[in-house]
């Protein structure tokens, strides 16, 4: 490193008055004798000067309206909830949402089993391979009678389908 | 009289006291903290991203999540600290959204494109730079540094920080922010010399 690179590490130091006497004395000497630092130098002063000048800009006039009209958004959206309840409200929906497709889960997947398939003819042929083995129904461990109680009707295939019948939850709920 | 001793009074409520009546559900602090960040953010945001739109649209962000945060605030730092490194944190990601979207180039101005109306030397032998002009050069220099560099040298230079809260702001060590500093100025020589050099001595 020449020492004119050595100096210019120090260049901030010396405009802001944060060099050691010693190494003050140094750069002095240095800026004295080097044409090219010390205009280096005398240009970071005019910079810098220049930048404390430059002029302020101020926010719009409507600034804080906004800003209040965004909080009053802000504060419309999150009063569904009472105050004491927005730290928690988010951890309570997510298990909200979380039980209910287990709920919708339970149900649906008792409905499309091949078994009680409300057109067994059609099932078979459309669905081809999907009935379970015997075998495989019988390792199942679920029994008939479970089977037998969360029977959905033809309404299934229907398209309102997605209406969870009262009695079918019931039922499930009864055989857990 | 007692008007003034009451001015008095309000004029020497520090932020922190603010930010800790705010906490309290006093939103008239709120707002006083408002009125007395909002400009000086502003320039700081405007000298970081260089669009004065983007700039106001950063600031109200920044006093949003001051709303929306304000139980964040630990009396440990300064107000100022903590709402300068909100703002300062979404400068950069604005910073990051232009460049992954591309939406300006970084022009290499200064050394490719110096088409500015610098007067001619026979016009005007003192090269005096029109004022808005030359302001408009160094913006767009600073606007053109590293960001690292950038938010130490508008912190230190344009802001007037010292540098024990710039190391709060950015949350880097002191030695780096002098360091960052010293490199910020000599970069911004580099690339500004054209418009100073040859100034009279003592001249600003």
């Amino acid at each position: 490193m020449s020492d004119c690179d050595k100096f210019k590490m120090h260049f901030s130091g010396y405009l802001d008055g944060d060099l050691t006497p010693t190494l003050r004395k140094e750069l002095e000497s240095h800026l004295s004798a080097c044409v090219e630092c010390d205009e280096t130098f005398r240009q970071i002063k005019t910079i810098q000067q220049s930048m404390r000048e430059l002029p302020q800009i101020n926010t719009s006039l409507d600034f804080e309206q906004r800003l209040h009209r965004q909080l009053s958004g802000l504060s419309r959206s999150s009063s569904f909830f009472p105050q004491p309840w927005q730290n928690w409200k988010l951890p309570a929906m997510g298990s909200a949402l979380v039980l209910a497709t287990v709920g919708m889960f339970l149900i649906f997947n008792h409905s499309i089993e091949p078994t009680q398939a409300p057109f067994p003819n059609q099932a078979a042929t459309q669905l081809s391979g999907a009935k379970p083995s015997p075998q495989l129904e019988a390792s199942s461990g679920v029994s008939q009678d479970y089977e037998s109680k969360t029977l959905i009707t033809g309404d299934s295939l229907r398209n309102d389908s997605m209406q969870i019948k009262e009695d079918g939850m019931k039922l499930v709920g009864e055989q857990q | 009289m007692m008007t003034k001793t009451r001015e008095r009074k309000k004029a020497v409520v520090t932020d922190e006291q603010l930010i800790a009546r705010f906490q309290q559900g006093d939103v008239q602090a709120y707002d006083t903290l408002v009125r007395r960040y909002k400009d000086q953010l502003l320039n700081f945001v405007y000298r970081f991203v260089g669009n004065r739109s983007d700039a106001e649209d950063i600031v109200q962000e920044t006093f949003l999540r001051v709303y929306r945060n304000k139980h964040y605030y630990k009396e440990i730092a300064k107000f100022s600290t903590w709402v300068y490194t909100i703002a300062g944190n979404l400068a950069k990601t604005e910073l990051r959204r232009r460049k992954r979207h591309k939406v300006f180039s970084v022009s290499n101005f200064v050394n490719e494109e110096r088409d500015y109306d610098i007067p001619d030397k026979e016009h005007n032998p003192e090269r005096k730079v029109d004022g808005t002009i030359k302001e408009d050069i160094i913006q767009k220099a600073i606007e053109k540094l590293p960001p690292k560099f950038k938010e130490v040298i508008i912190l230190r230079d344009v802001q007037g920080f010292a540098y024990e809260e710039i190391s709060q702001i950015l949350n880097i060590p002191l030695g780096t922010v002098k360091s960052r500093v010293n490199r910020g100025r000599l970069k911004l020589q580099e690339d500004l010399k054209f418009l100073f050099e040859n100034e009279p001595k003592g001249a600003v």
